[in-house]
């Protein structure tokens, strides 16, 4: 993978599901605020996804740009308090397609749960890091959501 | 996505209709064309500026230039 160059397999998925979607250079960001800065966006039409090392396997939970993860009602929904937030040394290895802090909620891994939170569906279309941190991935909320067959559930702080 | 009997080429123009009462449309010129039907992708410059790979969905329109039909070596 280069710089610019989306990950095969997250490019992979989206064409075999036949949806509209966009890949948008920028320069490169680290955070999903920053993302959203550079790309003119509000932090809530971005999504960061944080991954989080669970009994299970891992799980993604992708929220808004704007909202901070309440690992607290994670737990609650995984029903397990062993969950934690996965280590770059961990990233690194379980997602070698992407880079650190730039997973996305599709493709690598195996089968992992994702968690989407409820507030993206407030917007039709949800921009996210496609892999890498100097480009970005725009599709609507509902394709991401059937693409990663998640969950919808309230995973930000009150 | 709104098709006609030509080729989408580099030139065309895509529109992407609004969604919600108010939202504009979105309008880009085509630089390239990557993959091949019914995968195609274009490299759009977009009315704001920006460029990006754009996988059209059903709101999209492609209107295709006049200049290849007219001066074929006018196209980029």
């Amino acid at each position: 993978m280069t710089a610019h160059t989306p990950p095969r397999s997250l490019v992979q998925q989206l064409e075999r599901a036949s949806i509209a979607y966009e890949l948008i250079n920028h320069s490169r960001t680290t955070t999903a605020a920053a993302e959203a800065r550079v790309l003119g966006l509000d932090p809530h039409e971005v999504a960061k996804t944080v991954v989080l090392a669970t009994p299970d396997g891992f799980v993604r939970a992708v929220l808004p740009a704007s909202e901070r993860l309440d690992l607290g009602k994670v737990r609650t929904i995984l029903e397990t308090k062993d969950v934690q937030l996965a280590t770059e040394e961990v990233l690194a290895g379980a997602y070698p397609e992407f880079e650190l802090g730039a997973v996305p909620p599709l493709a690598g891994g195996d089968g992992d749960r994702v968690l989407v939170d409820r507030r993206l569906c407030e917007n039709e279309w949800v921009v996210l890091e496609a892999g890498t941190h100097e480009q970005s991935l725009r599709l609507r909320t509902s394709d991401l959501v059937e693409l990663s067959d998640a969950q919808l559930v309230d995973l930000s702080q009150d | 996505m709104a098709r006609t009997a030509h080729a989408t080429e580099a030139g065309d123009l895509i529109v992407i209709t609004g969604h919600r009462v108010g939202e504009a449309e979105r309008i880009g010129e085509i630089l390239g064309v990557l993959g091949e039907s019914p995968n195609e992708r274009y490299r759009v410059r977009w009315d704001d500026g920006h460029e990006s790979v754009f996988r059209p969905g059903s709101d999209a329109t492609i209107r295709h230039s006049t200049r290849r039909r007219t001066s074929p070596k006018a196209k980029r």
